[in-house]
């Protein structure tokens, strides 16, 4: 995750065949909200700098990849 | 760097604890040329193994440094490059969930040699360049942009 600071690791998925179902959010995640966003916008937010999460940009790398793979 | 450990209040007003790790920002140098990307080794302590990765760091003694400056520096001693031409990229939080570090990501090209100027922390590095699009990749394209 962060290899400079921390011994955390991480695996990344890819899920599909999804259906919707009500959340079960833990007492933490309370502020939490959820939206679907079209991949040109995804693209577009991580180069505007509105989605920084850097385990986000690395797993959309991923996925990328992995497509590319197919 | 300091860990602190912060009393915080919840939107429904349950208290809770956050550990957090500051540091100063850092920035990450994507050095490019000839469809070849520059990257280093080095051991990474936390998960005890030796691991690729894009030149990077955070200005020593928590001084605060222009990002540009800082990705020059850090390409400099990492590997010995210097760049006629650094572009920001992008911006990245490390690991926003443990640590309030942010980092600026350069592109740089017009790249030429010279020798790295490590520090002490960073004696076991190495540095090499590795194709951007492997040959045993068929349809491999993407590039940072």
């Amino acid at each position: 995750m962060a290899p400079g600071m921390s011994s955390q690791r991480g695996r990344v998925f890819l899920a599909t065949e999804l259906s919707d179902g009500p959340p079960e959010r833990e007492l933490e995640e309370q502020d939490m909200r959820s939206a679907w966003f079209s991949r040109e916008r995804v693209e577009a937010m991580i180069s505007s700098g509105e989605l920084t999460d850097a385990q986000s940009v690395a797993a959309y790398a991923l996925l990328v990849l992995h497509e590319r793979r197919r | 760097m300091t860990v602190r450990e912060d009393d915080i209040r919840r939107s429904d007003g349950s208290p809770g604890i956050y550990g957090v790790v500051d540091k100063p920002d850092y920035a990450l140098v994507i050095p490019l040329q000839d469809d070849h990307l520059h990257l280093v080794e080095q051991f990474r302590y936390p998960i005890g193994l030796r691991r690729w990765e894009f030149p990077q760091g955070t200005a020593p003694n928590r001084a605060d440094s222009p990002p540009a400056e800082l990705a020059a520096r850090e390409l400099r001693e990492e590997t010995g490059l210097r760049a006629g031409k650094l572009e920001e990229i992008g911006l990245l939080d490390v690991a926003p969930g443990m640590s309030s570090q942010r980092g600026r990501v350069f592109l740089a090209t017009e790249l030429s040699d010279g020798p790295p100027e490590r520090e002490l922390e960073e004696q076991d590095m190495r540095s090499a360049w590795r194709p951007a699009c492997p040959a045993n990749v068929a349809a491999c394209s993407w590039r940072p942009s």
